[in-house]
């Protein structure tokens, strides 16, 4: 009689005195008759009388903090959140309140820490741009340059402080999944010292708790099994509400659970979680929903079945067909390089030019033989006395603009056709002044050897505010900066309003 | 003596080629020196022989077949190097090379126990490293991976005991890492002659393409590498698996190991994720030069340094390590697209891939939904028409709040993949939910709906009638509007025909009802609502109201109280609540629910608008008095026209996730919007007018002008605030500034209704009344529902001697307010949720 395991295990702990606690703690965990019988009394008679005293003692070995006895409780939490959710979906409040002072009683334990005080977590956001044991800070420079980029270029590691989670002194609709989601987040951080069949148990939380009140939807093709005694009456049940973050926690479990002890129910769990998160359009669990299932379409990283955690050696393709030709263009491809030195940078265009977003893209179908022909005649920068002309006389912006046009060998292509063409690959730049948008494309024609490399120089900060918007060179320059990431400003020709300047960066 | 030292510049020349791995010069080279000195020839056969297996070995696999192939085409080799080795002229540590390479061919052949007895003839375990060529270096390296690997395929030395099998494994890993040391030391050494050999200033074109770099360490190489840690894993020792991983991953960089670093980091972010817990995680330990160095191994440059970041938690190493094999990943991705690439283009994308599904999993944990979008953006490059990338950066967007960015993405999803219903489901949700974009969500709403598959279309239908809805209540005219609402109804309808057991059809069919006064109707679907979701917010409102528009009024109170039981934070809750008390004729009651939503407000909202101060503190004086309120009277909650009534709903309902946001490790937060400070300074100006209204229904002038001026310094542009004001002048007989202060109400929200009301009224109430009759009927347009302004209009009728329509107005009136509840059904929000 699988009751009077429990009925025994209630009597036979209050008896215990507290020096044979530790002992007994040990060894409570392998009896599989004791567990056997527990499971089956949450899962199947939650409204036996026996209930509320279980419940209690549960909690009662959670609180004596004896690492053992907190996991034989944790073992059951899964069973619990889903006999409590059940039980709540079809408005039995009453006949669950020892699991649910169980389940308060956990969030209220976890969320101080042993000295009663109010648990807060730090967690620092590691950046690329300080150093680590596992890289060099520059050897990496962020991509691209970002805004993102750019803050936290000079910055530590970002610290966040988590605030303290609230007292909960009873559970209403408001409070109860921020409460189940927490005790859910503990059971995920002592998930590896949890017996696999509680794994289980919580594979048939989550595919019941996302599938129940589904059944007469064709959405899911039901190849999985999805626990045990309750496919027939699928339909009676009222569908369980769930929130995001329940639904993330509990796909952080299953990942975990997937790959060591449960690969299929797992697999039919993490499905269950996915059409549901898609029902309720949870975007954030979504996300992580999509990327596990398409992580294991997708070989690189492995499925549960291919080894220890899906790992297995990943060698590179054989690269037969590489050592013949030349190298595909990657990202890396993509590098900076110092611009001649007969460049002469005016201080202050420099640093009030407008910005121009500068995009490389490839397959441009844009006459190469245009650049390849100013390839030859060299970047030449525009005569300084033009300029100044320019700068006095400001009405005459636009004119002037078009007369150095004219002067130039290519309008509106000279600077970046030149600095490509360098490198011997037709690059077109297409100016488009009304908007301040210039595109750089590297065309791949018949020579698509290398690949073009934009060619910078320092920036130099200006010091004449004044002359902001003063400046409609003609011919675009560029300018880098080396240090912080490497980027490129390009001045388009004829452009004079900086307000649309946008600054894109490079990829070096 | 000239001809000698171009035979050692050619010998030294011949040392780097063959370290570069370029075969065929060093071949020729050979073949130059061999023409000068006859003594050379062994060298030749033997860099014949090195070259055919390298170049062999490069693209051989190891299936069956090419094994079999192999015992032909290198038997060729076998030979030359054979002859190599028993040659006279060849230099000694040529000589051990060329048995370490017979070795590598043997393995190559699937010989193994000839490899095995190969490097055992020669002492490979003893052999010293230091001061070895670079090449030297390479070879010996690989004979240990090779070594290793051996072990493994061979069956285990017969009758072993566990130990003894132990043992067997612990010396197979052993080999491989020091494979691992060695190789690292050897792409270390050649980093830095690379370095020497190409002044960096030249910039351009530098060695970094070469073959070597280009074709990373060779499979034998990578294999042993990788080999290590998940030899490790596998015996069930997980902490020193992560360990070889750290150990590796330590290592200081070389050009030619970036890709093996992306795996090794990606991979030891797997183990992390799928292998540890907060638990059991180990943060990694100082590593300050491990173990003492013997004549046969090197130790590996390693990052040192206690200024560098150490991560302290498991997600921060797996944070770590993924924004590193990110980087590494999108600067691997081919961009070219044509087709000679495709193939090495689909593996540096899948590459990329997994590695930004890993860096998903561990950011949306963290609630890092920016950091995550920024990510994904610099993946689109090299995921065109990739819909994978493109839908997990729209949700990314989407959850760091980027609606209309996302918006644009989803189109483009929409154009990749047209088939999938998802896409314009979110799409309209975000419209509707979020945008206020009514038409386009309309359209989207089409599409899902139509798409055919049942949940997603049910939810389509869904989308779609809250779209009708939405505009039907902004269109003037009343047949549009009508339509709009039958559309809605039709639709909710569909929704619920394909998906029976969906509450959000039922509720949200049950509201469109109410809207239309068919109470009964209503009535079942809203507790058919509430019995698929018993504590459904909106439907227990919804519910409250219903009851309350049949006259229930106490049981209305009921049923507002019990729902306040589930939700104790909810202001749209107690607003009703307070006025349902004003109703049921107990003021008092009214005012002291007034001063909870004060409680609450401070309490939710005092810590966030520190940085702004607005009012006099009133409320704070208020709210620390423990005298209860003596008085007031219900504001109206929303006004259909800006929608505000969902403010406050999902303010309230978002509290929790919003006091919890900031809890990096478990939660998540739900679409909710965060609550801006402008909307918190919004709602306590709305509790003020609330409790204006009921001191004057108390007749306690002084007290509601109170309000109504805290308010104001509040919330000085608010319509709402001004109709208030112009109550309390009526009420004072002051009717000319009553006049004004409508009229400013009505130019701040010309479709707000009370106002409209309160004009008509005060024009009637001097005669002007055709002026009066223009604002109410205008009044009765924007809502026809509005019994007050029924009744007014049929007032204003019957003074200029229209009776007959006059009673018509006035009938219409009386047949409303029977089914009229006590707060209009519009505070309830049309949303998803």
């Amino acid at each position: 009689m699988p009751q009077g395991d429990i009925r025994e295990w209630l009597s036979r702990y209050k008896a215990l005195p507290e020096t044979e606690i530790s002992n007994y703690a040990k060894t409570i965990r392998g009896n599989e008759d004791l567990t056997s019988a527990l499971y089956d009394l949450l899962e199947n008679d939650r409204e036996h009388e026996i209930i509320d005293p279980v419940c209690h003692q549960l909690f009662e070995f959670y609180r004596s903090r004896v690492e053992n006895l907190q996991y034989f409780t944790m073992d059951l939490v899964p069973t619990l959140i889903w006999s409590y959710l059940a039980a709540i979906s079809r408005n039995q409040k009453k006949a669950i309140g020892g699991i649910e002072a169980c389940l308060l009683g956990i969030y209220n334990l976890e969320i101080v820490t042993p000295n009663g005080k109010p648990k807060v977590e730090t967690f620092s956001f590691p950046t690329l741009c300080k150093a680590s044991i596992y890289h060099e800070p520059f050897g990496l420079a962020a991509l691209t340059l970002t805004e993102a980029a750019l803050q936290s270029e000079h910055g530590e590691p970002m610290v966040v402080t988590s605030s303290a989670m609230p007292q909960v002194e009873h559970i209403n609709s408001q409070n109860r999944h921020s409460v189940l989601t927490y005790v859910l987040s503990c059971y995920s951080n002592v998930i590896c010292a949890l017996s696999p069949r509680s794994h289980m148990t919580a594979c048939y939380l989550a595919t019941r708790a996302c599938r129940t009140g589904f059944g007469d939807l064709d959405r899911v093709p039901s190849s999985h099994s999805t626990g045990p005694g309750h496919s027939d009456h699928i339909l009676a049940d009222p569908r369980i509400k769930v929130t995001p973050g329940f639904l993330v926690e509990l796909l952080n479990i299953v990942y975990y659970v997937m790959f060591t002890t449960q690969p299929q129910l797992g697999a039919a769990a993490l499905d269950a979680i996915h059409n549901r998160a898609a029902y309720e359009l949870f975007s954030d669990v979504m996300m992580v929903s999509n990327a596990i299932k398409n992580s294991l379409l997708v070989n690189p990283s492995g499925k549960p079945m291919d080894g220890p955690m899906g790992i297995s050696v990943a060698v590179s393709p054989a690269t037969s067909t590489l050592s013949f030709t030349k190298p595909a263009i990657t990202n890396a491809s993509f590098r900076t390089k110092k611009l001649p030195d007969d460049i002469t940078v005016d201080d202050a265009d420099a640093a009030t030019s407008p910005t121009i977003s500068v995009s490389i893209s490839e397959d441009y179908p844009e006459n190469p033989e245009k650049t390849k022909s100013g390839s030859k005649t060299g970047f030449k920068p525009p005569k300084s006395p033009h300029r100044k002309a320019e700068k006095s006389s400001k009405p005459h912006k636009k004119d002037s603009a078009k007369d150095t046009d004219g002067a130039s060998p290519k309008p509106g292509r000279s600077s970046l056709g030149t600095m490509a063409t360098s490198r011997q690959d037709s690059t077109d730049s297409n100016t488009n002044s009304t908007t301040g948008k210039m595109t750089v494309s590297v065309v791949k024609g018949q020579s698509k050897s290398t690949v073009d490399s934009l060619e910078m120089m320092p920036m130099i900060k200006s010091v004449d505010k004044k002359k902001y918007g003063h400046n409609d060179d003609s011919v675009g320059k560029v300018h880098a900066e080396r240090n912080s990431g490497h980027f490129s400003q390009v001045e388009p020709p004829g452009v004079n309003n900086q307000e649309s300047g946008v600054c894109t960066a490079i990829d070096t | 003596m000239a001809a000698k030292t171009k035979v050692a510049r050619l010998e030294s020349e011949l040392e780097r080629a063959r370290g570069e791995a370029n075969w065929s010069k060093a071949f020729e080279l050979a073949t130059q020196l061999s023409n000068r000195s006859p003594g050379f020839e062994t060298l030749t056969k033997f860099l014949m022989g090195e070259k055919q297996l390298e170049e062999y070995s490069a693209v051989s696999k190891t299936d069956d077949q090419s094994i079999a192939k192999a015992k032909e085409d290198l038997s060729e080799v076998e030979n030359h190097l054979k002859e190599a080795i028993k040659g006279f002229h060849l230099r000694p540590e040529l000589k051990k090379e060329a048995q370490l390479l017979l070795a590598k061919a043997y393995f190559v052949m699937a010989e193994y126990k000839k490899t095995l007895d190969c490097l055992g003839d020669l002492g490979l375990d003893t052999l010293s490293v230091q001061n070895v060529s670079t090449r030297m270096l390479k070879i010996i390296a690989e004979a240990f991976a090779i070594k290793g690997m051996c072990l493994e395929k061979l069956p285990p030395p017969t009758a072993t005991t566990p130990l003894k099998q132990q043992e067997h494994n612990e010396r197979i890993v052993g080999y491989y890492e020091k494979a691992g040391d060695l190789a690292i030391v050897h792409l270390q050494e050649m980093d830095k002659g690379l370095t020497q050999a190409v002044p960096s200033s030249s910039g351009s074109y530098s060695g970094s393409w070469s073959s070597t770099s280009q074709n990373g360490i060779g499979t034998i190489l990578e294999t042993a590498l990788q080999k290590s840690p998940i030899l490790y894993i596998s015996q069930g020792k997980l902490n020193r698996g992560i360990g070889a991983f750290r150990e590796l991953l330590t290592a200081v960089e070389s050009r030619s190991t970036q890709s093996m670093r992306m795996t090794l980091a990606r991979q030891l972010a797997e183990v992390l994720l799928r292998g540890v817990c907060d638990k059991t995680y180990m943060p990694p330990e100082n590593v300050t030069g491990r173990k003492k160095l013997g004549e046969n191994t090197l130790e590996p440059r390693r990052y040192v340094g206690s200024s560098r970041f150490r991560p302290q938690q498991r997600d921060e190493e797996c944070l770590l390590l993924l924004i590193i094999a990110e980087s590494l990943a999108s600067k691997a991705a081919v961009l070219e697209r044509s087709p000679e690439v495709q193939e090495t283009k689909e593996h540096s994308f899948h590459n990329a891939c997994a590695v930004y599904d890993l860096l998903t999993i561990v950011l949306v944990k963290k609630m890092q939904y920016l950091q995550l979008s920024q990510s994904l953006e610099r993946a689109l490059k090299f995921s065109f028409d990739e819909f994978h990338v493109w839908y997990q950066f729209a949700l990314s967007l989407i959850c760091a709040e980027k609606y209309p960015r996302a918006l644009l993405v989803l189109e483009e999803c929409a154009k990749i993949d047209p088939k999938n219903p998802l896409v314009p489901l979110m799409s309209a949700r975000l419209c509707l939910d979020y945008m206020h974009t009514v038409d386009e969500g309309i359209e989207h709403a089409k599409q899902a709906a139509n798409m055919g598959v049942q949940s997603y279309a049910a939810r389509g239908h869904v989308a779609l009638g809250i779209g009708y809805a939405l505009k039907g209540n902004e269109v003037k005219l009343q047949t549009t509007r009508q339509e709009l609402q039958r559309k809605a109804l039709a639709a909710f309808n569909k929704a619920h025909l394909i998906d029976k057991n969906d509450h959000l059809a039922l509720f949200h069919m049950a509201l469109q009802e109410a809207i239309l006064r068919q109470i009964p109707e209503a009535l079942k679907h809203v507790q058919q609502a509430l019995q698929l979701q018993t504590d459904h917010l909106h439907s227990l409102h919804l519910l409250a109201l219903l009851l309350s528009a049949q006259k229930r009024d106490e049981e209305a109170l009921d049923m507002i109280n019990a729902a306040l039981q589930e939700y104790p934070e909810d202001f749209s809750l107690l607003f009703t609540k307070s006025k349902l008390e004003e109703v049921c004729g107990s003021v008092e009651k009214a005012l002291s629910t007034c001063k909870r939503l004060m409680l609450l407000w401070r309490d939710m909202f005092e810590s966030t608008t520190e940085s702004e101060q607005r009012g006099t503190g009133l409320l704070d004086r208020l709210t620390t008095d423990r005298r209860s309120l003596a008085q007031i009277q219900l504001s109206e909650l929303s006004d259909r026209d800006s929608g505000r009534g969902s403010v406050h709903e999902s303010m309230a309902a978002s509290r929790v996730e919003q006091a919890l946001s900031e809890v990096a490790s478990s939660m998540n937060s739900s679409l909710m919007p965060k609550i801006g400070l402008h909307q918190s300074w919004t709602l306590q100006a709305q509790i003020w007018v609330h409790l204006g209204e009921l001191y004057l229904g108390m007749d306690r002038v002084a007290e509601a002008n109170a309000c109504v001026t805290e308010a104001a310094s509040i919330l000085p542009m608010s319509h709402q605030v001004a109709y208030m004001k112009g109550k309390v002048y009526v009420h004072k007989k002051q009717y000319k500034e009553a006049k004004m202060c409508f009229e400013s109400a009505i130019s701040i929200s010309p479709t707000h209704i009370k106002s409209l009301i309160g004009l008509g009224k005060l024009l009637a109430g001097q005669r002007h009344y055709t002026m009066a009759e223009k604002m109410l009927k205008d009044a009765v347009s924007i809502d026809p529902t509005s019994h007050q302004a029924w009744q007014e209009l049929g007032k204003v009728l019957e003074a200029v001697g229209q009776f007959e329509t006059a009673s018509e107005c006035l009938m219409t009136a009386v047949n409303l307010e029977s089914a009229s509840p006590v707060v209009p059904f519009s505070v309830i929000p049309r949303t998803f949720h």
